[in-house]
């Protein structure tokens, strides 16, 4: 377009034009009765298989699959260039940070600052009241945190930016706070030293999508480790199962209902493809865990979501690492002071507030813990009631109760929505 | 030159021919005469001629844009009618001409990108382009080889406009290639408008993947909607014309009378940007029951002649490739003249657009006995089945 040129001015708008030679006859186009061009209107809603396969599978995969492989590549460069060779401990934490701060910026670019900036301040207030004052090193940390990310939300970062980085501010939270809390509560004897912090936080394997692991188990990286003992075949289980889940989310669940009548149908697609959506992310983010050495139980149970005991076990069973904490960290403290309701809400009150402040999320968390507060009471008046395994969660095995069979199914049943809806 | 491809249709198309025409043996000058048939010329006509299946491709999009034409503008006084008057019509630059450039350059994108995806144009591409265009701060990347949609442009983009990626400059700063005359430009705008419509329709589904919801990681895929879309859009196009004003360059006169001060006039590479008059409200009438108005008026004595100086560097002539450009004002189509058959026997919605369909002159009430489908339902997955059922309804026709 940039190739035009003003030059000839010739063009009269009245004269008949005869540089256009009129090789057509005056034949006048007659359109045949029945239109053969397809209204292709009708064919816009449904894709054909392998025209999903096309359009939506392999984009997705093919895009997901650029970002994803620098998170799971710089975390098998760390696990082998620490732990199958013999390196100091020193640098083994270097190492740990150096491929977490790649990581971080090859998917972030320059929203790593916002990460950065809470490293910082986190670390620096843990050591700080760590050298001055030896109690209360948790909730000083916790508080410093929480006005960071405040501050970040909603006065420092773009809320596009900050909607993409959140969910690894609230692992970079969650982390400084337990080494916090583990020194008040002397699980951890000597105040970890900078590096071994910074090692811990950029950790490559749970810097991205997490999932949190204690202090505890990110030092037993240091230890040796031998070809023998890694976990290669759950590895690629996990692989497996994440981009599966990752295609059902994107494409499958919309392709399946792709019109529903109801808007209940609509509300039921929408919650299963941010469940999906989820699942994907917690098996990526056990596989990059897992690839860089640190040791986990497991992150989230789609199987136990979707068919759920209780609404209670939902909420476990939906981050476990994450669960762990809260419930070590949030719920324990308060619950010896203020009591179980408390507590809950307390704990809740938190995790909204860790999620960044999200009215929506806020509400669903709230909700959340009116719904297994009641849930957990009426089940524990039920079991005693009728004397059978009905709790919320599984029962211990010494629980008493005389009825240790099936009878929870009819009582989950009544349960079984909320978990779809609520979410 | 131009390419008046595919706004001048002549004879039936079967669509088994459309369908057919990789697998037929057909030779150069078979295929010569196909595409002849659809108005292709010049640089289209050899780019048709060279395989089947670009031939078939054109085809298709001929066939595309007539259908759409004709069902875009089925309650406008000119409804896009074919056979000379087409012809007579390309000669010009109205509103209309406008319209059938866009249209065509946009079927022919819709319906490249379509064939590419689903593999019957071989030499579409996945080049690694796509890649280069983001900058380097967006992490989220669209997702895929959504180059079917950058390859209908450029195909379309080759015919309509011409557009050459390198340009050779000669000292005196003026490009070496052939200038182009007014009316070549005009379409050549048209065309790029026309083709900008289907790229921006083109819009990407994405999908946010973090922990709780956040956004770390988002994938994102292209979809091209139905053409129906388009050329809806393109109507929109042709509603919001406006009038070009060329300004000689050498000679510092204006090329044309003073444009009525009731539109919005768009000058062309003015040192300052796009001074629009827009003085009373946009005309209800349409421009065919104005040309009583019409009388030669004097130039403005604001226009000062102006002196040599270079065009400003946008990316069209005209300025804003989102608005059709004509030049002309579109002649009378209520009754038939070489420009149309008149509106004379067109069908019409009470109550909408009767009045300006039939131009004053009234329209005649039928009772016809009309067939439609109704009762349907869902026999196996996707197949409907439907009865039909006939009823009375009242059809209007203009005097």
């Amino acid at each position: 377009m940039e190739d035009f040129m003003y030059g000839d001015y010739d063009y009269d708008p009245n004269a008949e034009d005869v540089e256009y030679l009129d090789y057509y006859d005056d034949e006048i186009y007659e359109i045949p009765e029945d239109e053969p061009w397809e209204d292709d209107d009708d064919m816009e809603s449904q894709f054909t298989i392998s025209e999903l396969y096309e359009y939506c599978v392999v984009p997705t995969v093919t895009d997901s699959a650029r970002h994803l492989y620098n998170i799971l590549m710089w975390s098998l460069i760390f696990s082998i260039s620490t732990r199958f060779v013999r390196v100091p401990a020193c640098l083994v934490h270097l190492m740990s940070a150096a491929c977490g701060c790649v990581v971080a910026w090859q998917l972030f670019g320059q929203r790593t600052v916002y990460m950065a900036s809470l490293t910082g301040v986190g670390g620096l207030s843990l050591l700080i009241s760590n050298a001055l004052v030896k109690a209360r090193r948790g909730p000083w940390t916790c508080v410093a945190c929480v006005v960071v990310m405040t501050v970040c939300e909603l006065w420092w970062a773009d809320p596009v930016d900050w909607h993409s980085i959140r969910g690894a501010q609230m692992i970079i939270l969650m982390k400084v706070v337990s080494v916090g809390y583990d020194l008040d509560a002397r699980t951890l004897t000597t105040c970890p030293g900078i590096f071994e912090l910074l090692g811990y936080i950029l950790n490559p394997g749970s810097i991205i999508f997490g999932p949190w692991v204690s202090f505890k188990t990110y030092m037993k990286v240091l230890e040796p480790a031998s070809w023998k003992t890694w976990p290669i075949l759950r590895i690629l289980q996990s692989l497996a199962a994440s981009l599966l889940f990752l295609i059902k989310s994107t494409c499958v669940i919309s392709w399946i209902l792709a019109d529903p009548g109801n808007k209940w149908m609509l509300a039921y697609r929408d919650a299963l493809a941010f469940r999906t959506s989820h699942y994907f992310v917690s098996y990526m983010s056990e596989v990059s865990a897992l690839l860089a050495g640190l040791e986990l139980v497991g992150v989230a149970n789609p199987g136990s979501i979707e068919v759920p005991r209780s609404l209670g076990e939902v909420v476990v069973f939906w981050n476990m690492p994450m669960h762990h904490w809260l419930k070590t960290y949030v719920f324990k403290p308060v619950r010896g002071q203020l009591g179980v309701f408390w507590a809950l809400l307390f704990t809740y009150s938190m995790s909204a507030l860790f999620h960044g402040l999200n009215f929506q999320l806020a509400a669903v968390l709230l909700s959340l813990g009116f719904y297994t507060y009641v849930e957990h009471s009426l089940r524990y008046k039920l079991a005693s009631a009728f004397d059978a395994c009905i709790l919320a969660r599984p029962c211990p095995e010494n629980c008493g109760h005389s009825q240790k069979g099936m009878l929870f199914i009819p009582i989950s049943f009544l349960f079984f929505f909320f978990p779809c809806l609520s979410q | 030159m131009s390419a008046t491809l595919l706004i001048s249709s002549r004879r039936p198309l079967d669509q088994d021919l459309i369908n057919n025409i990789s697998s037929l043996n057909l030779s150069v000058t078979d295929l010569g005469k196909l595409c002849g048939r659809v108005g292709v010329d010049g640089r289209g006509w050899r780019m048709c001629t060279r395989s089947p299946e670009v031939a078939g491709v054109m085809l298709e999009a001929a066939w595309v844009s007539v259908v759409h034409c004709q069902r875009v503008m089925k309650y406008e006084r000119w409804n896009c009618s074919l056979g000379h008057s087409r012809i007579m019509m390309v000669k010009k630059v109205y509103r209309e001409t406008a319209l059938l450039q866009g249209l065509s350059a946009a079927a022919l994108t819709h319906v490249v990108a379509r064939a590419c995806a689903s593999g019957r144009l071989t030499r579409c591409s996945c080049d690694e382009s796509t890649v280069t265009r983001t900058e380097n701060m967006r992490v989220w990347r669209w997702g895929g080889c959504g180059d079917n949609l950058a390859y209908g442009t450029r195909f379309a983009r080759r015919l309509f406009v011409g557009w050459t990626k390198k340009k050779k400059k000669t000292k005196n700063g003026k490009s070496s290639r052939r200038s182009r005359d007014f009316k070549s430009q005009i379409d050549a705008h048209n065309a790029y408008a026309g083709i900008k419509v289907v790229q921006e329709a083109t819009n990407s589904a994405c999908k946010c993947h973090g922990v709780s919801g956040s956004c770390a990681m988002k994938t994102c895929w292209p979809q091209l909607p139905s053409f129906t879309h388009s050329s809806r859009a393109v109507k929109t196009l042709y509603d919001n014309a406006v009038l070009a004003d060329a300004i000689n360059e050498v000679t510092g006169k204006r090329k044309r009378k003073r444009p009525r001060s009731r539109r919005e006039v768009v000058r062309s590479f003015t040192g300052h940007d796009f001074p629009f008059e827009i003085g009373e409200a946009r005309p209800l009438l349409t421009p065919a029951l104005q040309l009583t108005n019409r009388g030669r008026r004097r130039h403005r004595d604001d226009a000062k002649p102006r002196k040599m100086r270079k065009p400003k560097r946008t990316k069209s002539a005209f300025g804003d490739p989102r608005k059709f450009v004509y030049l002309d004002d579109s002649p009378n189509f209520c009754r038939r003249t070489k420009y149309g058959p008149g509106t004379q026997g067109r069908e019409c919605q009470l109550g909408r657009n009767c009045e300006s369909l039939c131009c004053g002159r009234g329209y005649d009430t039928i009772n016809r006995l009309v067939e439609e489908q109704c009762r349907c339902k869902v026999v196996l997955r996707y197949r409907v089945q439907c009865h039909t059922c006939s009823k009375m309804t009242e059809v209007y026709t203009c005097k």
